[in-house]
């Protein structure tokens, strides 16, 4: 097994990562850059290194740099988690070239899979149902009009090298082709460096279902059945679960044996994910495969009881699979809702700032994968996430309980969050009924409905609390009960008026 | 005190006083409905306040000084208060201002998020309808075609493709015609 490791990544994923780490007597070796001085995952690992700089390109996509401090603090192993460089081959093969194990799947595997086109090939011959579509790369609108002409609509444009929801577009007419084929193919190079696109059939209100794989370097590959992800907005995923209300235990084993398949024929080690659509007559269809540890991982890891870092780390050190396919077994229900610090006012802008008040939930069945503090200032340089958080319990309708619990717990003040909206999903009868696609969002949430539900109306009792508490403020500074001068005695002047003015000596509790 | 306390659009009529009797406590009527208010813990922009038993959180924020959101159970509500008896000289005030010819409307395009310039529509000189796509930007990983948010000519423009804006950053400038 590794000695020590070094986490190329930051905030939540990191401090999962490290944690195994520690649970396993491995070393690990933080990075941060300048904005992430405050994280709490520099502190939780052995070592950590500053990246000097802020944007990801000179910090945690820095290849050169991340190569030089691995040899330094001479790991036997990198962990990548997600996002950044996880699924950049050229890291991959940057980290081999110099001795040091990457935690995931070949460079080959990732270069592969990580092109839309040459994954839906691999797929094809794998026997895995695949969305019709154009086989190669398009360079003129005339052949997105040729195959537009023989599938009908409504259509999708996707760039071979997007992932993450961008550089996708839904076409639904011949005469807004020409204008979208140019601007797809114009995130793709700006996003991707290649204007690679081809075009599809776009499946109608379909659910977004995941398998997790493992694969080991001999050979052996099983699934831990499935994510359902349909809960997105604007293609970005909020709510996940495990498993999904849509699947028959006939339907589980089938999708999992082609998502092992799949996985197989790509020469695939390591975790991975296998994602699929599934339209309202249940047919399924390959879409992509996700070469790394995904954000929402804990839901499967809480109803399979499997560690899945520690799995990628054991697979990575050259072990066999330490579990077989019949060993695995579904039990119980999880949900991961992604808080993020967004303003759902003025569309799910990021609000980054700082925590000023942060009361995270806890108790029975309740995790909470999170760097978040009080007193944390989220960097603005990063996606907006506060953290992950997940419910379990034995079934769905006791884990949506329970999952509700805790949104009501989780108190956040100084950014506007996600929170309320959550609490409302999970109240809603489409949501609660299972019987939702990936449309949800769209469908019940119009601008108008997410204002309402963040200002709070409609709530009974709130108005009129809310009501009262402001008067009262507003009655303690017209008659200077209180102060509300920013000084740094503020809170000692503050009690020192109250107890003055109302002559009582035990007026606030210390 | 009579203070007119709206909420999301609600009016609450809510009259408060010191109790003199009992510590850290206040007399209070909403809609002339008695309520027992206690403090619990009071901070310069935060109260624990317990409302007939129900203790809760509460926090304050101000523009140009005056309390106009409360934060409370993840949720923002936009509140305006009033002193009826003490304010009325002000409001008239404000009023006969407002009436004498009020606030200009603001001709500037601004940033709605941070994020990256990645196409400008327009140049100076260029009329500009109300919703006219301005500019793209990229933020929260997707293009966002930013819409003009007034009518007029365009006078000035303090960005080009390629440069990061930040929250509130005036992009576009124009007067109106």
């Amino acid at each position: 097994m590794f000695k020590r490791i070094l986490v190329a990544n930051r905030g939540e994923i990191a401090m999962r990562i490290i944690r195994t780490c520690r649970e396993l007597g491995i070393e690990s070796v933080a990075l941060f850059s300048d904005a992430d001085a405050n994280a709490v995952h520099i502190v939780m690992a052995d070592f950590a290194e500053n990246l000097p700089g802020n944007s990801p390109a000179e910090t945690y996509l820095n290849i050169d740099l991340i190569i030089d401090i691995c040899k330094k603090y001479k790991v036997d192993a990198l962990h990548p988690g997600y996002g950044f460089l996880a699924e950049n081959a050229d890291f991959a093969q940057a980290c081999a070239d110099n001795g040091i194990v990457f935690i995931g799947p070949s460079p080959q595997a990732i270069r592969d899979l990580g092109n839309k086109l040459k994954a839906k090939e691999i797929a094809r011959a794998a026997g895995t149902p695949t969305v019709p579509g154009t086989e190669s790369a398009l360079t003129d609108v005339k052949d997105a009009e040729a195959f537009a002409k023989e599938a009908g609509f409504p259509l999708m444009l996707k760039a071979a090298a997007g992932g993450g929801g961008r550089g996708m577009r839904i076409v639904r007419n011949l005469e807004e082709l020409p204008k979208l084929f140019t601007s797809c193919q114009n995130e793709a190079r700006g996003a991707f460096g290649s204007d690679e696109i081809f075009i599809e059939r776009y499946i109608e209100k379909p659910k977004h279902i995941e398998f997790q794989i493992l694969a080991d370097e001999h050979g052996n590959c099983i699934h831990l059945g499935e994510r359902d992800c349909s809960i997105q907005r604007r293609h970005q995923k909020l709510i996940e679960e495990a498993p999904s209300p849509a699947l028959t235990p006939e339907l589980r084993e089938e999708m999992g044996a082609t998502a092992v398949a799949l996985a197989k024929a790509a020469g695939y080690s390591n975790a991975g994910t296998v994602e699929f659509l599934l339209d309202q007559e249940n047919r399924y269809y390959f879409m992509e495969m996700n070469t790394r540890l995904q954000v929402e991982h804990p839901v499967t890891e809480m109803v399979t009881f499997v560690d899945l870092v520690q799995a990628q780390l054991l697979i990575a050190a050259g072990n066999p699979l330490h579990i077989k396919q019949e060993d695995v077994q579904i039990r119980g229900w999880a949900f991961e809702a992604r808080i993020n610090a967004e303003d759902p006012l003025r569309g799910f802008v990021p609000d980054m700032g700082t925590l000023k008040r942060y009361l995270p939930p806890a108790g029975g069945g309740i995790r909470l994968d999170s760097g978040a503090y009080e007193g944390y200032t989220i960097p603005s340089h990063y996606d907006s996430m506060v953290g992950k958080l997940i419910a379990f319990a034995r079934t769905r309708e006791k884990a949506m309980a329970k999952m509700l619990r805790a949104l009501d717990e989780y108190v956040i003040t100084g950014v506007r969050t996600t929170i309320p909206f959550h609490s409302y999903v999970f109240k809603h009868p489409a949501f609660t009924s299972g019987n939702f696609h990936t449309g949800f969002i769209e469908e019940h949430f119009s601008d108008e409905k997410i204002s309402e539900l963040m200002s709070g109306s409609g709530e009974g009792e709130s108005n009129e609390h809310i009501g009262l508490a402001a008067a009262l403020q507003y009655y303690m500074e017209r008659t200077a009960l209180i102060t509300t001068n920013e000084q740094q005695d503020e809170e000692a002047s503050l009690r020192w008026k109250l107890i003055h003015r109302l002559g009582s000596t035990s007026y606030l509790p210390r | 005190m009579n203070i007119l306390s709206q909420v999301n659009e609600e009016n609450f009529d809510i009259e408060i006083a010191i109790d003199p009797n009992r510590e850290n406590c206040f007399c209070a009527t909403i809609d002339g409905r008695e309520v027992e208010l206690k403090i619990i813990e009071a901070k310069p922009s935060s109260l624990t306040l317990s409302i007939d038993g129900c203790v809760r959180f509460y926090e304050f924020y101000k523009e140009k000084g005056r309390i106009n959101t409360v934060a409370h159970d993840n949720r923002f509500f936009k509140v305006r208060l009033r002193n009826r008896q003490q304010d009325q000289l002000e409001q008239l005030l404000e009023e006969f201002g407002a009436g004498m010819g009020g606030t200009a409307t603001d001709t500037r395009i601004m940033a709605p998020m941070p994020g990256k310039i990645l196409g400008l529509n327009v140049k100076a000189g260029d009329k500009v309808q109300l919703g006219q796509v301005v500019l793209v930007l990229e933020a929260m990983k997707m293009e966002n075609e930013i819409s003009s948010t007034v009518e007029g000519k365009v006078t000035k423009i303090n960005v080009k493709v390629g440069d990061i804006v930040n929250n509130g950053d005036i992009m576009i400038e124009t007067e109106q015609l």
